[in-house]
């Protein structure tokens, strides 16, 4: 059950991730095509700068918990490489319990700065007026996916941990 | 003041512990919003807002850049037509690594991308050839940092956003800087060149020099297009950032053809993954940011420096002296964000150059970039071959970090050779 939860999950990080790359090369032909209309047909566009900053959100948010999961996100491993293996599971499950609740404590306020976003119907201050909620949601896919990063993350060290003690408890 | 004291702790304590940095600020953010009852609708708004915004969009897109002329082979092409103009000097081999790393440099704006670039085609090169093996791993390492003082560079973009000074400014700012640090390392490689020992070359002929510049030609515009794009006026960074991605691709997949259509979704993914991170600890940054300033610690940082009568030439060696701590266990982004926010109020009340200071900090991150335990170039070089121990990387780099330490020095005592050509612009 539990893998089966994480296999869904880790599949549709790496989706979002490799869409989430494609995005980023959707905004550079957006802005490159910008950069042509003003300078070659001399028509400037009124949309591409808010699009590509909207993909800019969208596509580092929902690749943020594609980055964790391969352990891409900096950190500092400086003391926890030199722990016995007990310990940093320790370390790792705490600060992954830390972490998750961080996420989650984003993922309602994302919620609730969405909420009024639809409720108000609130748009952007641009030509273009693009519902806000476009953009917002992006911060609640992001986080909740990280939310449950973190907790597989927590999971997985707990039952290290119970492994290694089974271990231990063999060899005395 | 007590209440920064016990943050700081906080959040060391859980940097140590292993909790990413961009999760560590955000969580010790949340924690003071919660103690001091503060609204906690701030977090909605502050972490998107803190990634809406068109400059930092430069970011993803430089990096990309810099996957697709690594991936596309573009460093060996730099490196080969820089080889052939001066492989016959004292040390030609390194002053080429040098210089190659100069011009990678003006293409991306990342340390570990010009050292991985430049690295997997010099480092095989210099040893054929008879160099010692612990310089030029150093040199590569060095060579490498070069990436985020000339422009483009991610530290500055990320400066200019957290500061509000113009990126654009700010490039021009480092050009200079960049050119003297250049001008040092070739001096020092080929000072230890012919001291160490290496394989002396055979000089180019003139036609086998104007065939390898002419094959590779259009990598070697690619600075000029962004520079030069910049400096003119034609582009905005990011603009510039968009313009060199697709330019790269497209002589990367029509010209070259060193790359494939089918190469792209790998490449998109090895550049999200690197982006995200800076997107995510910019997140975490601007929320820890806007935490202190609602808790008014930035204020009383600054009432404290003025009641201790520090002059700004001694508030910058001293901030000298902890990022150059910090620099041994963070890498550059961290850093930088994590300080930004409390120092850049400081910096206006002193009246302390802020152009200046971004350089004086960028050249401190390339010391980062290498200094051990912690320095993300020590990894890329010593993952450039199997063979090559971490040790050999940080005993090679240690009379780089002395040449650096010389350079920061220089940077401090002439500010005129980073606020010279921003001022014309």
């Amino acid at each position: 059950m539990m893998e089966k939860i994480r296999a869904i999950v880790e599949k549709c990080n790496l989706y979002l991730g490799i869409v989430s790359g494609l995005g980023i090369l959707a905004m550079g032909l957006i802005i490159a095509y910008e950069v042509v209309c003003r300078y070659v047909f001399n028509a400037p566009t009124i949309w591409t700068q808010e699009v590509s900053i909207y993909l800019f959100i969208w596509t580092m948010l929902a690749a943020s918990s594609y980055t964790l999961q391969t352990g891409r996100h900096v950190r500092v491993d400086l003391i926890l490489e030199r722990m016995r293996a007990k310990k940093r599971l320790l370390a790792e499950g705490a600060t992954g319990i830390i972490g998750a609740v961080y996420c989650l404590i984003v993922s309602l306020q994302a919620w609730q700065m969405l909420a009024m976003s639809i409720g108000y119907g609130k748009l952007s201050a641009t030509p273009l007026r693009v519902p806000l909620w476009i953009p917002q949601s992006a911060l609640l896919i992001g986080f909740v996916l990280l939310t449950l990063q973190f907790m597989l993350i927590v999971i997985g060290r707990l039952s290290d941990l119970r492994a290694l003690g089974n271990k231990g408890g063999a060899a005395r | 003041m007590i209440t920064f004291l016990i943050v700081l702790s906080i959040i060391l304590l859980l940097l140590f512990a292993g909790l990413p940095v961009a999760f560590s600020l955000g969580s010790v953010s949340v924690l003071l919003l919660f103690f001091y009852d503060l609204p906690l609708k701030i977090i909605g708004s502050t972490v998107f807002g803190s990634l809406d915004s068109f400059v930092l969009l430069a970011i993803p897109l430089f990096v990309m850049m810099s996957q697709v002329l690594l991936d596309g082979r573009i460093g060996d092409d730099l490196f080969d037509t820089v080889n052939v103009w001066v492989r016959h000097l004292p040390g030609g081999l390194a002053i080429a690594t040098v210089i190659a790393c100069a011009f990678f440099a003006a293409i991306t704006g990342s340390g570990a991308a010009s050292a991985a670039t430049i690295g997997m085609v010099a480092y095989p090169a210099m040893l054929a050839r008879g160099y010692d093996k612990k310089f030029t791993l150093g040199l590569l390492g060095t060579g490498g940092t070069l990436g985020i003082l000339i422009p483009p560079s991610i530290p500055l973009i990320i400066y200019g956003e957290v500061a509000e000074e113009s990126v654009g400014r700010l490039f021009m700012a480092g050009v200079v800087p960049g050119i003297v640090l250049t001008a040092i390392l070739i001096l020092y490689a080929a000072f230890r060149s012919v001291r160490g020992g290496y394989l002396r070359v055979e000089p180019a002929s003139w036609r086998e020099r104007l065939r390898v510049t002419k094959k590779n030609i259009w990598g070697i515009i690619l600075p000029v297009i962004i520079l030069g794009g910049i400096y003119s006026g034609i582009f905005t960074p990011t603009e510039a950032a968009a313009a060199g991605l697709v330019y790269s691709l497209f002589i990367t997949l029509v010209i070259y053809r060193t790359l494939r259509l089918r190469d792209i979704p790998e490449i998109g993914l090895k550049s999200v993954a690197t982006s995200c991170m800076i997107a995510m600890i910019i997140t975490g940054a601007m929320l820890f940011g806007r935490v202190m300033t609602l808790l008014e610690i930035p204020q009383q940082l600054t009432e404290l420096i003025i009641q201790w009568k520090l002059t700004p030439i001694m508030f910058v060696i001293a901030m000298n002296i902890l990022m150059l701590l910090l620099g041994c266990i963070l890498e550059t982004v961290s850093i930088i964000l994590l300080t930004m926010p409390l120092v850049v109020p400081i910096i206006h009340t002193l009246g302390i150059d802020p152009i200046w200071y971004a350089i004086v900090l960028t050249v401190n991150m390339e010391m980062a970039l290498v200094t051990p335990p912690v320095g993300m170039n020590l990894y890329v070089i010593s993952g450039l071959a199997p063979e090559i121990r971490m040790s050999e990387v940080i005993r090679g780099v240690t009379p780089f970090i002395i040449i650096l330490v010389s350079f920061l020095i220089i940077t401090i005592a002439f500010p005129a050779m980073s606020t010279w050509l921003p001022s014309l612009m």
